[in-house]
């Protein structure tokens, strides 16, 4: 890469003399082209998924099926319905920055404002910038006028010359990471800009009654998912009933997790999250019940306030007395919740933006208002 | 009829004295260290609950004591880690609640332990050359903060190591949180007038504080005087490395880097680590034996290798001898160096941070 490609002044110089050939196209030509360039990225070939995976840290397994179920939602068919759901598009400019925790995060904040016709210039994270520019080459070989309108750069979090290019050249500003990083980019906006601060979050699981049987194979792909280092990610998953039918979930959960280590290993443990992987799992032995093998691990902790794992597949199993008291028992965290999981039978209070069958809290459809907010906000 | 529990935690309470006044002096015999402490370690899996669970967990027979896995750190902010009912507690030592939810808890039931091996390294490690000298003390009184481990081991170093002529009393330049500068530089220019070596005692950020606070003032302690800084920062000053804190306070305080010595202690513990030089290391007791272990698989990592730092205090009886630290290390020469904190330094991102998700700061 130049250094050119990479400096945020010359890629709003050159997105934004795409920005009238990209307004000009029609929204099925954006779609459709969008759909091809996600049609590609879901077929990576092995050279891809080896960088990915060494960029990310996870699997070559786990690539896999993050790049095929992500871009498995940008169909055609649903860029098109969401597009219908929103106005005309009201922003000259999104400028993007990505947080490196979740391999495909880039995905909607990178192509969904190209959908309304709006140029965008996205941070990678310099930890794991490999699918951004991916994406970005994507949609050139897909589109060269709408890839003009799309471009990503990689730089260190701490040079503020380049980030406040970045942020200065877009009217809509879009974050994803830690609510600290959230923060420190509203201080640098002007009036006249729009944040759409996508922070902390973490999910949780819900069992209904008599849906224990079905739900350990599906929280085990939503625990396994990214290694459970996204802020969709269930970090402990309720049952409705007693402590003892909790245990048996926790039972069944391990094995489940078990077999999806054979199909969908986890990636490396950092030495950082080993340190908290060692001290979650030691307050779960030293207070509960735990059943854990070197990628993986349940708890029980009966009686014990809901306790967030360290992620890398550790996750802990509650009972819950009822469906009903469920807003109350997640209240400690219901400030981070942002995706609930239900299997079985249930109609909980609504206290996620993002409430989902078990097994989809990693595959949102394109439409999913995750954070509350519509997909298109900020810039349509 | 005696108490089973009771004979046998004063037997091992009395063999644990002893070997810490054996060994006081420096001198090592980790045979008889890890014959005792498989014994304590043994007691603790019968009598301190959570111990026992972990025990269990680990799968590994009672022959394999030493290898037992260690209590990690946070058990202490979630379990009740100790031998005895809280109605027995004498003092009850906290982690400091700054960024954290659920403070770890330290119960004794008896502070002998603590005093005598707080006491022997200290005068090892920071007073081999003199038996008393006048104290200043850049931290809070225990009166102040009852439940910090640091401020009681500091209070007890006045009788043992300080001068009890009243003109020359140890100074606290410390109060109400926030230190008293004009305290700290009346006693450190008595100390130049007087020729007399002072030993100048707090932890990191109150000496980051005190040198912001001092301007263009500049000391020269008489010949003898000694620092003794401990702790880390914890978003209370500026973070100054270890070397740049050396020098600081060197050229602060007129001292020689050589009298310089960072100590590591930790709640969770009844005994203390000195800093040693060439090649700076942190030095442990006899009576305290330091692994360096795998983050995953808990076991000792190679000479050289980087590994988590756990601790085995003999001193700490009456709760959990073996400690499981998140702090990283490796093995230098006879010592170890402590080279920061694994937990809570991972990336992620929008994923959030157990502490930060229990207790409500996650930012904005």
């Amino acid at each position: 890469m130049s250094s050119a490609e990479n400096e945020p002044i010359a890629l709003w110089s050159r997105v934004g003399g795409a920005r009238e050939p990209l307004a000009a196209l029609s929204v099925e030509t954006r779609a459709h082209a969008i759909a091809e360039a996600c049609s590609a990225l879901r077929r990576p070939d092995a050279e891809q998924v080896a960088l990915l995976s060494r960029s990310s840290g996870l699997s070559e397994p786990m690539v896999r099926w993050a790049l095929d179920t992500t871009f498995a939602a940008f169909s055609e068919e649903a860029l098109l319905a969401l597009a219908r759901t929103a106005g005309q598009a009201r922003a000259r400019g999104v400028a993007v920055v990505l947080a490196g925790n979740v391999l495909t995060a880039a995905a909607r904040p990178m192509l969904l404002p190209l959908l309304a016709g709006v140029p965008v210039v996205a941070k990678a994270s310099s930890r794991d910038d490999a699918l951004p520019h991916a994406i970005a080459a994507a949609v050139s070989q897909a589109h060269p006028d709408i890839g003009m309108a799309c471009a990503a750069a990689t730089f260190g979090h701490g040079d503020a010359p380049r980030l406040g290019a970045l942020l200065s050249g877009g009217d809509c500003v879009q974050v994803l990471g830690s609510d600290e990083a959230v923060a420190a980019v509203r201080e640098q906006l002007r009036a006249d800009q729009t944040l759409i601060g996508r922070g902390h979050g973490l999910g949780l699981g819900l069992v209904a009654r008599g849906a224990l049987e079905l739900s350990a194979d599906a929280f085990a792909l939503d625990i396994a998912a990214y290694d459970q280092r996204g802020c969709l990610s269930p970090h402990a998953i309720l049952v409705e009933g007693s402590d003892a039918q909790a245990e048996q979930l926790a039972d069944a959960l391990y094995e489940a997790l078990a077999r999806r280590e054979r199909d969908m290993p986890r990636g490396a443990l950092p030495v950082e999250a080993a340190a908290e992987q060692l001290q979650w799992r030691g307050v779960a032995a030293a207070r509960g019940s735990l059943r854990a093998s070197e990628a993986f691990a349940v708890s029980c902790e009966h009686g014990a306030g809901l306790r967030p794992s360290p992620g890398y597949r550790n996750v802990s199993v509650y009972s819950l007395a009822s469906v009903a008291s469920l807003a109350e028992r997640v209240a400690p965290l219901s400030r981070y919740l942002k995706a609930l999981g239900v299997a079985g039978q249930a109609d909980p209070e609504e206290i996620a933006p993002y409430t989902c069958p078990a097994s989809r809290m990693q595959a949102p459809p394109l439409d999913a208002r995750l954070d509350g907010l519509h997909p298109l906000a900020g810039f349509a | 009829m005696s108490d089973p529990f009771e004979s046998e935690r004063a037997q091992l309470a009395a063999d644990i004295a002893a070997l810490i006044d054996r060994l006081a002096d420096g001198t090592r015999d980790d045979a008889a260290r890890d014959a005792l402490l498989r014994r304590v370690l043994r007691f603790q899996k019968s009598y301190v609950a959570p111990y026992a669970r972990i025990v269990k967990h680990s799968g590994l027979a009672e022959a394999d004591a030493l290898r037992w896995p260690g209590v990690p750190t946070d058990v202490f902010r979630f379990a009740r880690v100790a031998a005895h009912a809280a109605e027995r507690d004498v003092r009850v030592f906290r982690t400091s609640g700054t960024t954290q939810a659920h403070r770890g808890e330290h119960p004794l039931r008896d502070l002998s332990l603590y005093d005598r091996s707080a006491r022997a390294w200290a005068k090892h490690m920071l007073f081999p050359d003199a038996a008393r000298m006048r104290l200043i003390v850049l931290a809070p009184s225990s009166a102040e903060l009852p439940d910090s481990s640091l401020s009681y081991m500091l209070d007890r170093f006045e009788p043992w190591f300080g001068l009890a002529d009243r003109t020359r009393a140890s100074v606290r330049a410390m109060r109400d949180g926030a230190l008293d500068l004009p305290v700290l530089e009346r006693a450190l220019r008595e100390a130049e007038r007087a020729g007399e070596a002072v030993a100048l005692l707090g932890t990191s950020f109150a000496f980051v504080h005190a040198d912001d606070g001092l301007g263009a003032a500049r000391f020269a302690l008489p010949p003898g005087s000694r620092i003794m800084q401990t702790g880390g920062f914890k978003g209370r000053s500026r973070e100054v490395s270890p070397d740049e804190m050396r020098a600081m306070l060197s050229a602060r305080y007129g001292v020689p880097e050589r009298m310089i010595i960072a100590e590591y202690g930790m709640t969770e513990l009844c005994s203390q680590l000195y800093e040693a030089m060439e090649p700076r290391r942190l030095l442990a007791p006899g009576w305290v034996r330091v692994s360096l272990v795998h983050p995953e698989t808990l076991a000792p990592v190679p000479d050289g290798d980087e590994g988590l730092v756990r601790i085995d205090d003999l001193a700490n009886l009456d709760t959990a001898c073996a400690i499981q630290t998140s702090d990283r290390g490796v093995r230098v020469h006879d010592g170890i160096l402590v080279l920061g904190r694994a937990a809570g330094a991972v990336p992620r991102g929008c994923s959030i941070a157990i502490d930060a998700a229990l207790s409500g700061e996650g930012g904005s």
